[in-house]
């Protein structure tokens, strides 16, 4: 290589690094674009979850989801109000935030917003530094233990693409969750969000959550998770936790 | 109302010692250029001898922060990705604008250790570098600034906190290895003006951590419980230690002790304590915390592989490893400079 040429191979690349372009979605590739006219969302309906976690073993099944890691969970609590002792299940996912802040932190591009409101990650891109993991809000990605990149829910994107409902959907015995489009008013779950009052987790955030419940305003909305005498039975026992960092 | 997880799943968190490291040594960077830039800026006579020594600790610190953030990567061969992806990220990726700041830094450095070696004026080209110098501390603020998710972090004051903080301990490093150094080639060294520089910028930090906490405070149910937990739970390390570091430094600011060489180390070292214990405790104090599921989390540090205790002291080797060489190539001149 001569001067000429080390010089000219140095100022295309530069100038490729600085052209503020994120690689992948700049190429209109549709798998980074996704489906302009719509925009995805989720609804879950609490009144009809029973807890099976049918939704968690598709999900594993579907994405070849680690042992012990999880895209999705349904969180089952016991509550007590008074002399009143009752149960409640939590399932929960990636919310697909219209302003995710997992996206703006990403310092390679690797987590991008679809146009059809999909937030995915591109593993061959992404160097797990784990930004995003600490931009959750919700505690919803994970650095996948055999890609070693970070994780989460896709809505099984690779599904949609192909006109089939999410795993988690389709398996889910009860019909809490409901999967569509927004955009197209005669959908299922527009027709739902216009008739019922519907809420999302962490409202306070700003983040704009794509995943809406029905009957989330009820105790579960009152546990504050940081409260000191929360208890979480199921941690103390848990041996998936991380070997540095532990459950008190 | 009580409430009880009975099946849950576990959190994963990620960012541990090397983040801890990453950050205090990005401080010290900065901390150690701010010795050598009240000569070479501001103009004061007092820190004209240790104008390069500081410059080359600023340097050697720059340098191991890499190795820290590519250690704490899960795909580390991806290193590179960074430079050909996710540019239009720039304005809202502290990572993003880190790696510019770490890239642009060294050159400046160097430019400006050549004119100072070789007598030019260098206020211009001196000022462009504090500037630089000072934005590497505030864009490792920045990272845990941004992050919407941990409420302990996401406060705009930690970027000027984590400068004001970091200053100490670059400064504290800096004392520490000239002390050391002047033992070894037996050289009288005015050590004292690094004890008045590092009290002015613990104020400038206490000032700041006030305004913190008293803003947090006024915050919703949720963020006070929080705090009150960090408080309770980090007592030790928050009160304690913190400001028994402070204590130390003080003394030798304002008693006769500051004459004696034993004291004169302890106030050094409390300066580096004093700067990495509080990067240690926001970092795992935020990592500690719950953020939808419930239950706060304890560390403990692995010895060896990635992120642990051994990758943390490995970085320290490079950095002594790089000062002995850059020591022995600038001997001449650093002698030259300390003598007079």
């Amino acid at each position: 290589m001569n001067r000429r040429v080390f010089i000219t191979t140095t100022l295309a690349s530069s100038s490729y690094a600085f052209s503020l372009k994120n690689n992948g979605i700049d190429k209109k590739d549709k798998r980074y674009i996704g489906d302009r006219k719509k925009r995805y969302a989720m609804l879950i309906d609490l009144r009809k979850c029973i807890g099976c976690q049918a939704c968690t073993a598709a999900c594993i099944n579907e994405n070849q989801v680690p042992h012990e890691q999880f895209r999705t969970f349904v969180t089952e609590y016991e509550l007590s109000k008074s002399d009143e002792v009752f149960k409640a299940f939590l399932p929960e996912l990636c919310n697909h935030c219209e302003n995710p802040p997992c996206v703006s932190v990403c310092p390679t591009g690797a987590t991008f917003k679809r146009e059809d409101g999909i937030v995915l990650v591109d593993n061959e891109i992404c160097w797990g530094c784990s930004y995003c993991v600490n931009a959750c809000p919700y505690d919803k990605r994970f650095i996948n233990k055999n890609t070693k990149v970070a994780d989460k829910c896709t809505f099984c994107v690779h599904l949609i693409d192909n006109n089939e409902l999410p795993a988690c959907v389709q398996t889910c015995v009860g019909r809490a969750r409901i999967f569509g489009d927004l955009n197209d008013s005669s959908s299922e779950i527009s027709q739902i969000l216009k008739d019922y009052p519907t809420s999302v987790l962490k409202q306070n955030f700003g983040t704009k959550p794509q995943v809406f419940y029905i009957n989330l305003d009820n105790e579960l909305n009152e546990i504050n998770p940081n409260h000191k005498m929360f208890q979480d039975i199921s941690k103390e026992f848990d041996l998936a936790l991380e070997e540095e960092w532990r459950i008190k | 109302m009580s409430a009880v997880v009975l099946e849950g799943f576990s959190v994963q968190r990620t960012w541990a010692l090397d983040v801890v490291n990453d950050f205090f040594i990005a401080g010290a960077s900065f901390g150690a250029f701010l010795c050598a830039s009240l000569y070479l800026v501001f103009g004061l006579k007092n820190y004209k001898n240790i104008a390069l020594f500081s410059m080359i600790i600023s340097f050697v610190c720059l340098c191991a922060i890499p190795f820290n953030l590519i250690d704490d990567l899960k795909q580390p061969s991806r290193v590179f990705e960074i430079f050909l992806n996710g540019w239009g990220n720039l304005s809202t990726s502290a990572m993003k604008i880190g790696i510019i700041l770490l890239i642009t830094y060294p050159i400046l450095l160097i430019l400006l250790a050549y004119k100072h070696i070789n007598n030019k004026n260098t206020k211009k080209l001196g000022i462009i570098t504090l500037i630089v110098s000072f934005c590497i501390p505030l864009y490792t603020g920045y990272i845990l600034g941004t992050s919407v998710g941990v409420s302990f972090w996401n406060t705009p004051v930690l970027p000027l906190l984590f400068a004001a903080n970091g200053g100490v301990g670059g400064v504290g490093i800096c004392a520490l290895v000239l002390f050391v150094y002047s033992k070894i080639i037996n050289y009288k060294i005015n050590l004292f003006i690094f004890i008045r520089l590092a009290s002015a910028l613990i104020v400038c930090d206490l000032l700041l951590r006030l305004f913190w906490f008293s803003f947090m405070l006024g915050f919703n149910k949720e963020i006070k419980e929080l705090y009150q937990y960090v408080f309770m739970a980090r007592f030790y390390e928050i009160f304690i230690l913190e400001f028994c570091l402070i204590f130390i430094i003080l003394i030798n600011l304002f008693t006769r002790l500051k004459n004696n060489q034993f004291f004169l180390l302890l106030a050094f070292l409390s300066m580096i304590i004093y700067s990495f214990s509080f990067k240690f405790n926001v970092v795992f104090a935020g990592n500690s915390m719950p953020k939808i599921m419930s239950g706060f989390l304890t560390y403990t540090p692995k010895i060896l592989g990635s992120d642990s205790l051994g990758s943390v002291f490995g970085n320290w080797l490079i950095c002594i490893s790089l000062f002995c060489l850059l020591v022995s190539i600038l001997e001449k001149q650093i002698k030259g400079e300390l003598s007079e």
